[in-house]
């Protein structure tokens, strides 16, 4: 069943369709979240809030296939607000990650594009975010970073380019 | 790190799953909010196909019923070789046919609770005016066929349909402009009036003649564009009325 259609048996008061959309959404919501975060428990935290802000506005959505780029606006507003709050701070140290996934390998590559990502302007590292860990289109980064998709491609390929540099030094 | 290594490498290090702790109670409080919001949204009206399809299960079976009898009536009297000036006779009787629908709720005192249900007064009518109208269509049709088939008169077709339609018209826009502006009162008055112009045409077809001869057919171009225009102005005016969600008609 397409997004669309779940939200139109949401509002016709299907609550299975409910729970079906928000586990179609939470993890991916929740990694996104917790690149902007400075810890686990703030990114549950913004992607709870993401859902709720979404279930209250969604009387007002006008579908159109579109509700992808809908939801992340909804988390990129909730995190851009969280930024301007606190500094962010490392994503944290290797220890709790190695504890938590018990993978050393991946805790040295999640930290090796922590530190391209930092090289990165802020705009740079959303659209990365969003296309490579999101596989979003242009088009929907494009919408939820109100701007046009010349400008997503062009961050994307600059982002791509320092990173590489970066990689390569 | 190579282009492809390191695009590969951000999909799989930035897509990594996170593990999700708070997702149930996320959804119970979602599952809450809908709740709400469905408590607090208003009841739509009633849309126009759907409603239509209501008054057709309600009140089909006395609408088809009525013109079915009266169609009997007319075959009957177009296949006893009664004269086919005769045949606009029926049509104030067509009309008879549908009133009991159109002035059921006012006769019963009904109108004020058919006012307030979820469809607007103008929706009511309309629904019922298409119902009516289809009937009147079909049974007119048939009967002018018989009796133009019957009686070979097919080159007066034309004419015949004229004849047809402005008492037709005359009658319709009677009852709908009695719909919407007579006290109740007047419903027995308008059953019996529709009946006496019934007779009275039949009458009148048999004893003047001559303002059905071919040179009185502007005189019936006119009347039906007259009574066309009548009936029109009702018809604007009940689906304005249903566009602005107006209540229809005197409630007494």
């Amino acid at each position: 069943m397409s997004d669309d259609e779940l939200v139109r048996q949401i509002r016709l008061g299907d609550d299975g369709a409910a729970e079906e959309l928000i586990r179609r959404y939470y993890a991916a919501v929740m990694r996104y979240c917790r690149w902007h975060c400075s810890s686990a428990e703030k990114a549950e935290d913004l992607t709870q809030e993401t859902f709720l802000r979404l279930f209250r506005s969604l009387p007002e959505y006008r579908g159109r296939k579109k509700f992808k780029a809908y939801l992340y606006t909804i988390a990129n507003h909730l995190c851009i607000d969280e930024s301007r709050k606190v500094q962010p701070v490392p994503l944290e140290d290797g220890e709790n990650i190695a504890s938590e996934c018990g993978e050393l390998h991946q805790v040295e590559d999640r930290e090796e594009v922590r530190q391209l990502l930092d090289r990165l302007s802020p705009e740079q590292r959303e659209v990365i975010i969003l296309r490579y860990g999101e596989q979003l289109s242009f088009a929907e980064i494009a919408k939820i970073m109100e701007s046009n998709v010349r400008t997503v491609q062009s961050r994307v390929r600059y982002a791509l380019q320092i990173m590489r540099k970066a990689s390569y030094d | 790190m190579r282009d492809q290594k390191l695009e590969e490498k951000l999909q799989s290090v930035l897509g990594q799953k996170e593990c999700p702790v708070r997702l149930q109670k996320t959804i119970d409080q979602c599952m809450r909010i809908t709740r709400e919001q469905r408590s607090l949204q208003p009841e739509e009206r009633t849309g126009f196909w759907q409603y239509l399809s209501d008054v057709l299960r309600f009140e089909g079976m006395h609408i088809l019923g009525l013109h079915a009898v009266i169609l009997l009536l007319a075959c009957a009297a177009v296949w006893s070789a009664v004269d086919i000036l005769r045949i606009p006779a029926f049509m104030p009787l067509f009309v008879l046919a549908v009133m009991p629908v159109f002035l059921r709720s006012r006769y019963y005192g009904m109108s004020e609770i058919e006012a307030v249900t979820r469809a607007s007064g103008a929706q009511i009518i309309l629904a019922k005016l298409l119902l009516a109208g289809a009937a009147n269509l079909v049974s007119i049709t048939i009967v002018l066929s018989l009796g133009v088939s019957a009686q070979s008169a097919y080159e007066n077709i034309g004419r015949l349909v004229l004849y047809c339609l402005v008492p037709y018209l005359v009658c319709m826009s009677a009852l709908l402009r009695i719909v919407r502006l007579s006290p109740r009162g007047s419903t027995l008055a308008y059953a019996v009036s529709m009946t006496g112009a019934g007779v009275c045409w039949g009458i009148f077809a048999g004893t003047k003649t001559w303002i059905y001869e071919t040179s009185a057919m502007g005189f019936w171009i006119a009347a039906f564009l007259l009574f066309s225009a009548f009936f029109v102005r009702e018809i604007c005016f009940i689906i304005g009325s249903r566009r602005e969600g107006k209540l229809y008609g005197i409630i007494d």
